[in-house]
């Protein structure tokens, strides 16, 4: 499990996730996407490399959303791999955070409007 | 032929619930039926933890068996009676939304685990997932 931030052109923040968010990778992700949620209001969550996620994966990054959607901002996410796009989808969270499949079509996203 | 794993409800022993169904499976079961496994039994674990124990400290037994053509998940754990495989969300769960992502991780559970048992027993709650493994 591997988190790492990355601040692109127009105040938008990338956070690139990566490995098994499983109980102990979530604990791992909690704190980064947090403080994300607190602090930014452009947010694409890259699961490009994301191996596995469940309960506790999705919980981080919807607290982080929520966060970020009450400061009137927008967060994505981007290219979940097939089983972890199950999950996202089964789950319903991607009714609250948009499924995007391009970095473009991220950036779109977070900064229309 | 079973392998059991007892836990406490820390958040370090929550987590090597991961480590230990790998190890539990072996190395032949198919890929998308133990990521099936590793879903649904997160997310019953943690609702044991989380809305069965609430704030309190508690145990949560495991047991793992192959049964012919079926992968059997067995939880066991003395909090409160609690149904996972028809109840809807505890009220309780309100007062933890922070630590929940509500209603929508039941969902996953019944998605990925299609055959949920559960018994009261002797003040005990025993939860019983079954996998067929050719369906994977």
């Amino acid at each position: 499990m591997a988190i790492s931030i990355i601040e692109l052109d127009g105040n938008v923040t990338k956070a690139v996730l990566s490995g098994r968010i499983d109980i102990a990778g979530a604990g791992e992700i909690d704190m980064p996407l947090s403080l994300l949620g607190g602090t930014r209001r452009a947010v694409i969550v890259d699961l490009s490399g994301v191996e596995f996620m469940a309960s506790l994966g999705l919980r981080s990054i919807v607290m982080s959303a929520k966060a970020i959607f009450s400061k009137g901002g927008k967060a994505v996410l981007l290219s979940p791999q097939p089983a972890v796009e199950e999950v996202i989808t089964v789950s319903g969270v991607d009714e609250l955070i948009p499924i995007t499949r391009s970095e473009a079509e991220a950036l779109l996203a977070v900064t229309a409007g | 032929m079973g392998a059991v794993l007892q836990i406490g409800t820390a958040m370090a022993d929550l987590a090597s619930i991961h480590p230990w169904l790998d190890e539990a499976a072996g190395p032949d079961l198919p890929a998308t039926l133990l990521n099936a496994m590793h879903v649904a039994l997160e997310e019953a674990v943690m609702n044991i933890a989380m809305h069965g124990y609430g704030q309190g400290e508690g145990v949560i037994a495991l047991r793992f068996d192959r049964e012919g053509e079926t992968v059997l998940l067995t939880l066991e754990d003395t909090a409160r009676p609690f149904n996972q495989a028809e109840a809807p969300p505890p009220p309780q769960a309100a007062s933890l939304e922070k630590a929940s992502i509500g209603g929508r991780g039941l969902k996953l559970l019944r998605h990925y685990c299609k055959d949920i048992g559960y018994e009261h027993v002797g003040g005990r709650n025993r939860l019983k997932l079954r996998f067929p493994l050719l369906a994977a």
